[in-house]
């Protein structure tokens, strides 16, 4: 059982490592810029709508480097970290980056659903959206930490994004109607088990799916998926050793 | 184990097919500088990161108790967005860490390594490599550790700060610390250690108190020709063959045994006084 002294190192280091990172400054003010934006240009309803799509990224870009750079790097290789503690502090490192990119969602959707109140344009649907767009997130940081295993550098994240720039690619040719994607996505019906499969297979690659007002089920999946991701970082975690490089 | 502050039994580590550690067994005793001594890629960091816990053993266990352990690196790293006081403050939270009085102890050590406390307020992977070093003698003595493991403790230091480095490690012995040091600088460690410990191709091959060998044994050179290696072995345990000779550690009371047995070929014999760097020599090689 680490001591609370432990746990508040590791979080002061990881937390530091989060304020240090300039572009997760530039990522968060950029998409608080484009919310806005989109809200000024268009309504508050498509704000909305694309907050809860896009903020599962905010939990992606946060997971860039979690692991492999500092192996590589030997700082680990400290008095903080004796008697294996860097695995404590590796694993830790999930919950505070989760916990971080919550919380910082969060208050944008509080915000968000203020406004909504006061002009009542706001649903309880979109809490559920929220909610999905969280475990959406989730996946992200723990697919991407898992990654980070074997990537250096923000390479993790750019392999996430690359496989869903290469399936959106795909599938914006494949579907018929293109214009309003996102809306027909949420109308999509899916009459046999094979295309809900298939519409999991793509949720794996795109989480943001889940966040789709009917596609709240699948989320439960992809949480699930998170979990298994979570576990395969934590049997790596236990078998890690440091070797720099 | 309580004269010794760890104690480790056929400690094992492979990479892949390379067996870095071989069944590794040695103790460090309490209140000693213990050298630790080998060539290149004998095994010398693998162990101390098993030691450390940064690998695993394959087989074999350490037993160290609840001691409270200090580390420098040969090559320290740092996080490169944590300052130097960020990390000190860090390394303080330990438990059993006296949080009042640190300031003046980060002064004191800072005096006694030649480290430039106004470096605290900088980024650690800014500093030269020799104060990196320094910054991690000062991040492991914060915490008063009860072993002190140091490889390669003199690297990246001017001439000023190794001899500062070698006083601080005497003041540790005094205080009944212990420290477990890992060096090629053979000649600096021999004025400090107490004991040594030479590893070669992963087997641990003696661990011996340093006075007692020089003030017991020397070492003899003497030509193949002169004897045959199975009589000579009633002489010492410690034999080699090096290209035309037998080298041998003779305790010095069976010398003169020993010249008498060689008779007429005793004019072959060169007689070498003991230094840990002729010991390294014999038994790494």
């Amino acid at each position: 059982m680490p001591s609370r002294d432990s746990l508040k190192v590791d979080f002061f280091i990881a937390w530091k490592k989060v304020l240090s990172a300039k572009i997760n400054y530039f990522l968060l003010w950029g998409f608080i810029a484009l919310i806005g934006y989109i809200w000024q240009k268009d309504s508050f309803s498509v704000s909305l709508k694309a907050y809860l799509h896009l903020f599962p990224y905010l939990f992606l870009f946060i997971s860039q480097d979690m692991v492999k750079d500092e192996i590589d790097s030997g700082s680990l290789e400290n008095v903080l970290f004796l008697k294996g503690d860097f695995r404590r502090y590796l694993w830790g490192k999930n919950f505070l980056l989760a916990a971080v990119a919550f919380l910082c969602s969060l208050a944008i959707f509080l915000v968000l659903a203020a406004c909504g109140l006061i002009t009542k344009q706001f649903s309880s649907l979109y809490l559920l959206q929220f909610i999905a767009g969280v475990i959406a997130g989730i996946y992200y940081l723990s697919l991407a930490g898992l990654l980070s295993f074997f990537f250096k550098g923000g390479s993790n994240v750019l392999i996430v994004i690359l496989g869903q720039v290469f399936l959106l690619i795909g599938l914006f040719l494949s579907v018929s109607q293109r214009p309003g994607f996102i809306d027909y996505l949420d109308q999509a019906p899916f009459p046999d088990l094979f295309s809900r499969v298939k519409f999991f297979a793509l949720a794996a690659v795109f989480p943001n799916a889940v966040v789709a007002k009917r596609f709240i089920g699948y989320a439960l999946g992809i949480a699930v998926l998170s979990l298994l991701f979570l576990s395969l970082q934590r049997a790596k975690i236990q078998k890690l050793e440091l070797q720099r490089k | 184990m309580n004269d010794s502050i760890l104690r480790a039994e056929n400690l094992s580590k492979k990479y892949g097919r390379i067996e870095a550690v071989r069944g590794a067994t040695f103790s460090l005793p309490r209140n000693k500088i213990t050298a630790f001594l080998g060539e290149n890629g004998a095994g010398k960091t693998t162990t101390l990161k098993l030691i450390l816990g940064f690998l695993r053993p394959d087989s074999g266990r350490i037993d160290m108790g609840d001691c409270r352990i200090g580390y420098v690196s040969e090559r320290p790293a740092f996080f490169d967005w944590l300052k130097g006081k960020d990390i000190i403050t860090l390394t303080a939270r330990r438990p059993g860490i006296q949080k009042q009085s640190l300031p003046q102890k980060i002064e004191n050590l800072c005096q006694k390594i030649l480290f430039d406390p106004n470096l605290l307020e900088r980024n650690v992977q800014t500093y030269s490599l020799g104060n990196q070093k320094k910054f991690s003698y000062l991040q492991s003595l914060v915490i008063s550790p009860d072993l002190l493991i140091v490889d390669e403790p003199f690297s990246s230091l001017d001439p000023p700060s190794i001899k500062s480095v070698r006083d601080l490690f005497g003041e540790l012995k005094k205080e009944g610390r212990t420290v477990f040091l890992s060096s090629h600088l053979v000649s600096e460690v021999e004025k400090i250690c107490d004991e040594f410990i030479i590893i070669s191709k992963g087997d641990i091959i003696v661990q011996e108190n340093l006075n007692r060998i020089k003030e017991t044994f020397v070492l003899v050179h003497l030509e193949k020709s002169r004897v045959e290696k199975e009589k000579l072995k009633a002489f010492s345990s410690y034999l080699k063959e090096e290209n035309s000779f037998f080298q041998l550690l003779v305790e010095k009371n069976l010398l003169h045994k020993l010249k008498a047995f060689l008779g007429e070929s005793k004019e072959a014999v060169t007689i070498i006084t003991l230094d840990l760097e002729t010991i390294f020599l014999f038994f790494a090689r």
